[in-house]
């Protein structure tokens, strides 16, 4: 999929309503999911794998074809005599994810930078009559790293390569991942490296914009003259006010942001 | 027969039943008034994080409370306290030595939630014993073992020894120990550990994998190598990672390399078919 055909993604926006014997699939990047509603009960079927620069999307409904049955993950879901009314809609990680760009680089004495960067979602299977999740299911195999100074001090978080481009249209462009803009201003008088980034997608919504794009809430941060970064703000994202709101945070920010997501960078 | 009766009824007309009705009345009401307050303060307490605390914060009000009621009960049946004050050092003395240990696991257990060296849920080695704490209150600490006893341990005895805090720091080091033949590729060895420990999904990238030689010996080199993990997944990893060391090891085609454990199992028959 490319960025153009984005739009495809409002497809998410959408509802269902299977009916006996129906059978809904979509690929989201690397997932291939299926939710095949039978008499009294739903199976969401899911397989998954580390690529994250699969690209992939589309989606089947109904599913002409065969639901796999060898399938990694299968949940069953027992319902009530009426059929249930189904919203699948992406969301942010549990966890802060840190992001390793490909390449190193580094900001300048004086300079602001404006990094785009993608973290991988999961999607969320909503029954929409009871404003309930019924499953959450991970885009893509997670892997988890420790983020701290010592093993003592830290916090546990997943990992994801990333691009870090700082114009969006080099942002090699994944559907399953959503865009964060993190905004570092250099104050101090020695280049800042940026090795690693922790970005607490755990405190950011989710929205998606007229494009379809997925895009969280953005992030700045400021160095003082020692090159020590404080002032972690998190704030809407450009346009916010036509964007539609896709997820809530998962956690509220506590009072003292900075203090919990020490060492944004290293 | 008949003093028996008139020495009954002189005491039953001694004992003032006025007075006592009164004070069980007063015992009676005073503990629906304290399952009242307690029901109202576990409505408001069991929103809190730290239900250890709660719990050892009621237990107290409610030992406190008890006792002022049952004084107040005294005085209601006009039992003289001077009495009993006067008998206090004699009793004193006597409750000393007979709750010498329950007044000693009291101390050791406040000692205990004080200082928090472990909380309920966490995974601990106490003495011999490992296992998932179930509760810490003011006498003891009540664990459940990985095979599934429970096992209650006096305070007393825990604030003694060395406790082992397993799940108190959210990542874990996974240590082994290998020796491979002077004939095998060291550098090869070394490639195997890393690859692994990237293919590994609870394997942490960071703090990063550590691989270095201990021991030269005359015809083998002993090595180390240390990966953290996640500590919610450790015996899944510590049981996954050395198999899969293995699988790498068998199919590099190194012939002489041997694990700790199979180091250790075979001086163990080596020793005991000596002794037979």
């Amino acid at each position: 999929m490319n960025r153009q055909d984005a739009e495809e993604l409002k497809i998410f926006q959408q509802t269902l309503s299977p009916l006996d014997g129906e059978i809904y699939h979509l690929r989201f990047g690397p997932l291939d999911l299926y939710i095949e509603k039978s008499e009294n009960e739903i199976s969401v079927r899911s397989m998954t794998s580390n690529d994250w620069m699969d690209s992939s999307f589309h989606y089947h409904y109904p599913f002409e074809g065969m639901c796999p049955q060898n399938l990694l993950e299968e949940k069953r879901f027992a319902f009530s005599d009426k059929s249930p009314t189904l919203k699948i809609l992406p969301c942010l990680g549990e966890l802060p994810f840190v992001v390793k760009p490909d390449t190193k680089f580094m900001i300048l004495p004086g300079e602001k930078a404006r990094i785009f960067l993608s973290t991988p979602m999961s999607l969320r299977i909503y029954d929409v009559d009871k404003n309930q999740v019924i499953d959450e299911i991970p885009v893509l195999h997670r892997v988890k790293t420790w983020f701290g100074q010592s093993p003592t001090a830290g916090q546990l978080c997943f990992f994801t390569k990333i691009h870090a481009a700082l114009v969006e249209e080099r942002l090699p462009f994944r559907p399953h991942r959503a865009l964060t803009h993190l905004f570092i201003e250099n104050s101090s008088l020695e280049p800042i490296p940026v090795h690693k980034l922790k970005i607490p997608v755990n405190y950011l919504k989710l929205y998606q914009d007229e494009r379809g794009l997925f895009v969280t809430s953005s992030l700045s941060v400021k160095s003082d003259r020692q090159g020590e970064l404080k002032d972690l703000k998190i704030f809407p994202p450009d346009n916010a006010g036509k964007l539609s709101l896709i997820q809530e945070p998962r956690e509220q920010v506590p009072r003292r942001l900075f203090k919990s997501v020490t060492e944004l960078m290293r | 027969m008949e003093d028996i009766y008139i020495a009954l009824n002189e005491i039953r007309q001694d004992i003032p039943w006025r007075s006592l009705f009164l004070g069980v009345s007063v015992l009676f009401v005073g503990q629906v008034i304290l399952r009242f307050f307690d029901w109202i303060l576990q409505l408001f307490l069991e929103q809190l994080k730290e239900q250890q605390k709660v719990y050892n914060f009621r237990k107290f009000t409610i030992y406190l409370y008890n006792i002022i009621l049952f004084i107040f009960f005294l005085k209601i049946i006009k039992v003289d306290m001077k009495v009993i004050l006067g008998a206090a050092g004699f009793m004193t003395l006597a409750i000393g030595f007979a709750a010498r240990t329950p007044i000693s696991n009291l101390i050791s257990g406040m000692f205990l939630v004080s200082e928090r060296p472990f909380v309920v849920g966490d995974v601990i080695e106490v003495n011999d014993y490992r296992g998932e704490v179930i509760s810490l209150n003011l006498m003891s600490l009540t664990m459940r073992t990985l095979d599934n006893l429970m096992v209650r341990i006096p305070n007393e005895m825990v604030i003694g020894v060395a406790v082992r805090n397993i799940s108190y720091f959210p990542i874990r080091r996974l240590s082994l120990t290998y020796m491979i033949s002077n004939r095998e590729s060291l550098t090869r060895l070394e490639e195997i550990f890393m690859e692994t420990a990237t293919r590994n999904e609870l394997a942490l990238d960071e703090p990063e994998p550590y691989f270095s030689v201990t021991e030269f010996r005359e015809n083998s080199i002993e090595v180390n190598f240390l990966v953290w993990a996640p500590a919610d997944d450790f015996f899944k990893f510590q049981s996954e990672f050395p198999k899969e060391i293995h699988r790498g090891v068998k199919q590099a085609g190194l012939e002489h390399v041997r694990s700790e454990i199979e180091i250790n199992s075979s001086h163990r028959y080596k020793k005991n078919n000596d002794n037979s």
